[in-house]
Formats: structure tokens, C-alpha cells, sequence
């Protein structure tokens, strides 16, 4: 059941883009801005603005030509549920019980 | 009010098995992999253990309050995450198509307040922060 939370998780699995997101949790900052912390070309930068924003972690506001970056708190708060964590601490552990038992036969 | 989560599987292996797997510690070791196990699997019973998880270390600890092998136990469990409340941890196996269901039941878990949200949100932000 691939779900939003699933999407954040796997958005966030990448050390580039936790730094976009960690740096867009100070203030919201124009593409650019973003692009230049980052030893990478604009469009590298680009794909990992693409992750995060497919998975609704950043909002792009237009005005004219400049690109503003925006954190999208709600995906974070759902992560940091305790109910929802403990939802995936338990189905990690019944996938890790499935592969103990199945190792064994 | 207190809320419960639950997580189901369909596991290739007698119920028996399956509950020796939960009940036996050197068995819950080898896939629960606690980084410390102590475990007394029986009626009054005290359990403690610490998984690491996101990165942390979480102790856990409880104490059995039902053992039906190979149907049913059931244990308290309370951690940083239960804000020392005792939440209840209930695991079901049942036989089915030639091997066993397991439903797990977590209830009595805290409501999030908006306090732990906002909490739970600044350690989100810091732990991403330690990763860069």
C-alpha cells in the first residue's frame, strides 16, 4: 500500500535531498539559492526538487521567472505520529519475522 | 482517548512455530534483533529490550499479562514513545491456508497532542540536520 507516508520516506532516503529539506525548514529560498548549496548541476538539483515535491514535502510558488521553495509541514508531522511510527516499527517487524521463518524452511 | 494500531501477516509456518518465534528470546533475537534482550515469557513475566530504530537506540519494556500458546499473548509495553503510559501489545495466531495469520494489536497508545506533533516535528528537523 504505497501511500503519502511512503512517498515522504522514500523522498527523505536521500542525503541530498534531507539537506534541501533540512535548509528549506530555515525559510522558504529561491531555486537558485537552493541549487548553489550543492555540488551539482541545476539540473540534478532539479530531479531531487521533483522527489520531494511528487512526494507533497515541498510547495514551488512562481513569481515571474524566480522559482520559491517552500517546506510542506503536513507529511513531516504525519511521520513524526508516534501512531503512525509505531504502524511501521510493527509491519518491519512482522517483514522481518516472514524472512526469518522462510529462511529457515 | 487512546488510540490502537494494527498490522496483520500471512507467515508459511505452524501457529506453534510462530509462537515460539515471539515467546523464546533466543529466537526473538535472531529476528527481532533487540540490540539487549531480557526476557521472561510467562504469566508475570518481565521483559525488557532495546531496538534500534531510526537511527536510536529505544528501550521497551513490559511484562507478560497472557500466554495461550500457541494462540495468543499478550504484554505491556511502554517506552518514550507511550510517554511511560502502559500501552498493551496483543499478538494472535491463527491457522489458515496451511500456515498462520498473525494479527498484532497496539492499543492504549497516546493521542498525539498538538505539543508532541510540534515535538515529534523538532526531532525530525534535528535528526535531519545531524545527517548532513
Amino acid at each position: 500500500m504505497p501511500s503519502r507516508l511512503d512517498q515522504a520516506f522514500a523522498a527523505l532516503s536521500d542525503p541530498t535531498r534531507r539537506a534541501i529539506v533540512s535548509r528549506l525548514a530555515r525559510r522558504p529560498a529561491r531555486v537558485t539559492d537552493v541549487a548553489g548549496r550543492f555540488p551539482m548541476s541545476l539540473n540534478a538539483v532539479s530531479k531531487h526538487l521533483k522527489v520531494l515535491e511528487g512526494a507533497g514535502l515541498i510547495k514551488r510558488r512562481r513569481e515571474g521567472r524566480e522559482h520559491h521553495l517552500e517546506l510542506r509541514s503536513a507529511p513531516l508531522r504525519e511521520i513524526a505520529r508516534w501512531t503512525l511510527r509505531y504502524e511501521r516499527f510493527w509491519n518491519e517487524k512482522l517483514d522481518a519475522l516472514e524472512a526469518f521463518l522462510e529462511e529457515e524452511d | 482517548m487512546s488510540k490502537t494500531v494494527t498490522a496483520t501477516r500471512q507467515l508459511k509456518a505452524t501457529p506453534e512455530r510462530v509462537f515460539r518465534a515471539w515467546t523464546d528470546p533466543a529466537e526473538v533475537k535472531r529476528w527481532f534483533k533487540p540490540a539487549r534482550l531480557i526476557m521472561n515469557a510467562q504469566v508475570d513475566g518481565l521483559w525488557h529490550s532495546e531496538v534500534e530504530w531510526e537511527g536510536k537506540r529505544w528501550p521497551h519494556y513490559g511484562r507478560f499479562t497472557r500466554l495461550e500458546r500457541p494462540r495468543l499473548f499478550e504484554q505491556t509495553w511502554m517506552s518514550e514513545a507511550t510517554h511511560g503510559l502502559e500501552t498493551l501489545v496483543r499478538v494472535e495466531f491463527e491457522a489458515k491456508g496451511g500456515g498462520t495469520e498473525v494479527r498484532l494489536t497496539h492499543s492504549g497508545l497516546p493521542e498525539d497532542e498538538a505539543e508532541n506533533h510540534r515535538k515529534g516535528w523538532e526531532d525530525i528537523l534535528s535528526s535531519l540536520d545531524d545527517l548532513r
